[in-house]
This record gives C-alpha cells, structure tokens and sequence, in this order.
C-alpha cells in the first residue's frame, strides 16, 4: 500500500511539473500513472474474489446471480475510472457520457434478475386469475 | 508499480520542450510541431501496453465477455 502511495505521489509531482512545460505529456503521465495503480489494485481485489467465490460455493448461491453480481461491480469500477480520467483531461461532458452509458449497461446486465424476481413474484401469487 | 515509466515520459516531454525551443528559435517552426506530435506519439506507444493489461485483467477478474 505504501508502494502504491509513493508511486501516486512521484507522479503527481512529475505530471504537475511536466505540464507547466508540456501540457499534453503531462496528461499522458497522469493517465498511465492512474492506470498503473488500478491495475496494482485489482492484483490486489483477486484474493478477496477467490474467498467469496469458497464462500458461495458452501452457501449454495447458483453461480450465475454472483457472476453478475461480479459484472457490476466490474461495470461500475470501468466507469468511474474512465470517467474520472477524462474529467481530468479537462473533458466533463466525455466523462458524463461514459457515466451515462455506465448506468445503462449495469441496467442491461441486471434484467435476468428482475425477471427472475418477477417469475418467483408469480408463482407465489400463484397467478391468481 | 515502476517508476520508471514515468521519469522515461518526463524525460521525452523535457527533451522535447527544449528542442523545440532550439527548432523555433532557429525559424522552423513546422519542425518544432511535427516534433511535438512525434514526442506525443512516442509517449502514448509506451502507454498502450498498460492500458491493454488493465482492461485484461478487468475483463479476466469480473469476467465480463
């Protein structure tokens, strides 16, 4: 963690100073800095996925609800880091647009379990005709 | 977690910045901004390689197709 702090913190020291001389350079370190320490994050996030995935093979949980489960989490963390860095970039409606399509897709992604819901819904109404 | 990805990247933006100077001072100014956009392009095909390993291991990790 302490790694990653430091990293965080040469970069943004060096991206300041770049971009005083060299705007666009200074984006670019600013971006693949971000990107680096996402991708020492998600090392990091794949041992808590291994112990919940122990976990839900004891409780019985069919498999396909936790892998969208896990698909939204991926969906939203995309979002909000691409959005984030085109913010950065000084590009506010980009970074609306990404949070925009966002949402929608982690609509798209979640109807099987509203359907799911709906069918179970029914069958306890016992579709009281 | 290197560092080295970004003084490598500070160092071109510099080197750049000071070339241009020498390209502008000495009347060739299509030069100085071909330069910029060469140094620009260098940058951005040493940032390819990390951007494509944090969408793999997002897609591998959350399997999303």
């Amino acid at each position: 963690m302490i790694q990653a702090a430091l990293f965080g913190i040469i970069a943004s020291m060096t991206a300041m100073k770049i971009k005083s001389i060299r705007p666009e350079i200074g984006l670019v370190i600013g971006v693949v800095s971000s990107f680096i320490l996402a991708a020492y994050g998600l090392k990091e996030m794949k041992q808590v996925l291994d112990v919940f995935e122990t976990i839900r093979s004891y409780s019985g949980i069919p498999k396909s609800y936790f892998q969208i489960l896990l698909k939204l989490i991926g969906i939203s963390f995309l979002c909000e880091f691409t959005s984030n860095i085109c913010k950065d970039s000084g590009q506010a409606a980009i970074g609306k647009q990404i949070e925009f399509a966002g949402k929608l897709s982690i609509l798209v992604v979640s109807i099987p379990i509203f359907q799911t819901l709906l069918e179970t819904v029914q069958k306890l109404m016992g579709s009281g005709t | 977690m290197s560092v080295n990805i970004i003084f490598r990247i500070a160092a071109v933006g510099i080197l750049v910045t000071i070339l241009v100077q020498v390209l502008k001072h000495s009347g060739r100014e299509e030069q100085a901004f071909l330069l910029t956009l060469a140094g620009l392009i260098l940058v951005l095909s040493w940032v390819i390689p990390y951007i494509y390993d944090l969408f793999e291991s997002v897609q591998t990790l959350f399997t999303i197709s």
